[in-house]
């Protein structure tokens, strides 16, 4: 039974200073940066999100046995154990499909975004910079694609156009926010 | 050298063709190829990625906590169900149960458990300021991981410690330890607790070692570090971010930094690049209310030149180090400064030019003490010569002077912070006051 608490009960559950509370707090705080660590490694989203399911239980565990006491940096700490899992789940799907990166390449990828953190936001940044230039319509295009985790044709039977002007629209608009971040990050123009 | 685009656009092109899961084996095998012919295609790889996360964030409406609790709360069923025999999976089964409860009842909760963490306070705004996105405003707080953006002008942002003023245009994201600086030039003064304190440019990361230091970042020009007072510690950082070389620099030196060829090395030093913060700001600590500071030099302050319709304006003048005693009429009578104290002179002006129903109030708030307020058009124009600028044009007439019968002047217990309200009576309505703040004690 789902348990009747008040808000100031709840509010105290989060503000208490027990390990439980801390984990929590740290979890959703780095949440995204976590998620992103997965993606960038097993290079989809339903892989993606098992891998940070697993992360997830792990990490608790991890953190009540003090483990994470010894690290202090929650998001570095955390970071690798995602990076971990995320290779394993590759190495899994390898054996499975007989293709994938190599570990070698993983390897080089888990490097490459574990040390870029600074340098990925400033992109960021800029990338939000080049969204507020689109469309409403184009926005709107961009949400329904990356927040509904439709597929394509399914898009297209939604929006009653063909799977190949939609697959075109996304190309066009991930190519207008590229050239724009370019732009950005080159010349300087357009302040 | 640079990679060629093409290569780098086919990455892209693979990434998206994996995130849309229409990637085939021989796709894979192209990017594992890829990656290993260049670790700018590696880089590629990664920043393609991480472009999807965002655009993925911000298609999401619910808030990351909250996109974290439903994972953490699939996770804990799950895994609740095979092992119930664990108690302590049943404790935070129930905390994340009622966290998403809560969750349900309303953001206001959010708001309140995972409320921004403030950083700092916007401490002052030139006239010519211009927002990038959303408005700024004196007292305005600074979250972590808030981005400022300005088009032009200065804004000063007062952080524990230490005061950044960011020159347009520029954009700045704050950080835990520093602040992060994609584009123009941050200028900032560091109190001996603040030691430690970083700016950090794509190609380099500063770390203060004591006072004043200056970094200047453009996209595709590389960064500048210059020390006015004390020191700095200089990193420059390859493409990944990790730290290649380490410049120490010192009082009034420089070093420039290139990543696309490498280059970190001492440059002339220019006490020009802090001149337009200290001719704005001065001494200035702190404004509050409907005031406001000026980037450059007025030309002139006579009536109707400068005119300052919603906003008192306060302005740095000279600082001087007096040869012998200097007796001025201040406000609460005859005032002496003895000789060997350095003062620094700043200047109210409030020039509406039309009559408007209320006239703005302000206060400033010095780092030293205030030494006298001069408010008689007598006694400014016989204190412009001293402490006026050279290059600007003072008002004499007497319509300059304070209004004791309906302008309020109020000096805090402190003596730091002044604090005015000018009365506005037609036709004249030109209001200017000289404030003289103790700099150093002879």
């Amino acid at each position: 039974m789902m348990p009747s608490l008040s808000i100031h009960e709840l509010a105290s559950a989060m503000n208490d200073s027990g390990w439980e509370s801390e984990f929590l707090r740290q979890f959703t705080e780095n949440y995204r940066h976590l998620y992103a660590c997965a993606l960038t490694v097993v290079g989809n989203r339903e892989d993606a999100g098992d891998v940070i399911q697993e992360a997830c239980v792990v990490l608790w565990e991890k953190y009540r046995d003090g483990e994470f006491q010894q690290v202090l940096n929650f998001r570095k700490w955390s970071c690798g154990i995602v990076f971990n899992l995320a290779r394993l789940h590759v190495r899994k799907r390898r054996r499975y499909s007989q293709s994938g990166l190599s570990d070698h390449v993983l390897g080089q990828i888990i490097q490459t975004r574990s040390a870029g953190s600074e340098l990925l936001e400033l992109r960021r940044e800029i990338l939000q910079e080049c969204l507020g230039k689109l469309s409403l319509a184009d926005r709107k295009f961009l949400v329904d694609r990356y927040q509904n985790e439709a597929p394509l044709a399914e898009i297209a039977r939604r929006q009653g156009r063909t799977l190949s002007a939609v697959y075109s629209k996304l190309k066009r608009l991930r190519r207008l926010l590229t050239d724009c971040m370019r732009r950005r990050l080159g010349t300087g123009e357009d302040w | 050298m640079n990679m060629p685009r093409p290569s780098i656009d086919e990455m892209y092109q693979l990434v998206d063709e994996l995130y849309d899961g229409n990637a085939t084996s021989s796709n894979l095998a192209r990017i594992e190829s890829l990656i290993l012919q260049s670790p700018r295609n590696l880089q590629a790889y990664v920043e393609r990625f991480d472009f999807h996360c965002e655009l993925l964030e911000q298609a999401d409406h619910q808030p990351a906590e909250l996109a974290a609790l439903n994972v953490l709360h699939q996770s804990v069923l799950t895994t609740a169900r095979r092992e119930n025999h664990q108690q302590w999976w049943r404790g935070l089964l129930l905390v994340v149960c009622t966290l998403l409860v809560a969750a349900g009842m309303g953001w206001a909760f959010y708001s309140a458990v995972f409320s921004r963490i403030p950083v700092g306070t916007i401490a002052s705004l030139s006239t010519d300021l211009k927002e990038k996105s959303s408005l700024l405003e004196l007292g305005q707080v600074v979250h972590l991981r808030e981005t400022i953006s300005i088009r032009a002008g200065i804004v000063s942002i007062q952080l524990p410690e230490v005061m950044v003023d960011l020159i347009g245009p520029g954009s700045v994201r704050f950080e835990r330890q520093g602040l992060s600086l994609s584009r123009g030039t941050v200028i900032a003064t560091v109190a001996p607790k603040g030691i430690g304190f970083t700016i950090r440019t794509p190609e380099v990361e500063a770390m203060d070692l004591g006072t004043e230091f200056l970094v200047r970042h453009q996209p595709g020009e590389g960064s500048y570090v210059s020390v006015r007072r004390g020191a700095a510690r200089a990193q420059q950082l390859d493409w990944r971010g990790e730290p290649v070389k380490v410049l120490d620099l010192t009082t009034s030196r420089a070093a420039r930094f290139q990543q696309s060829d490498g280059v970190a090395k001492e440059v002339e030093y220019s006490v020009n690049d802090y001149l337009l913060v200290e001719r704005s700001r001065g001494g200035i600590q702190r404004l509050s209310g409907a005031i406001r500071t000026n980037s450059g030099v007025p030309a002139s302050l006579a009536g109707n030149q400068l005119t300052t319709p919603n906003h008192l304006l306060v302005i740095p003048e000279r600082e001087v180090t007096l040869d012998s005693d200097l007796t001025v009429t201040s406000l609460s009578g005859p005032v002496t400064i003895p000789a060997g104290t350095a003062v620094g002179s700043y200047l109210i002006h409030y020039d509406p030019t039309f009559i408007i129903h209320s006239a703005p109030r302000g206060a400033v708030t010095f780092s030293g003490e205030i030494a006298a307020i001069i408010a008689s058009s007598a006694e400014l124009n016989i204190t412009d010569p001293l402490f006026g600028l050279l290059q600007t044009q003072y008002e004499s007439q007497s319509f300059r002077e304070l209004e004791l019968d309906e302008d309020e002047v109020r000096v805090s217990d402190d003596r730091k912070t002044v604090s005015f309200f000018f009365g506005i009576t037609p036709p004249e309505l030109l209001d200017e006051a000289r404030i003289l703040v103790v700099h150093r004690r002879p």
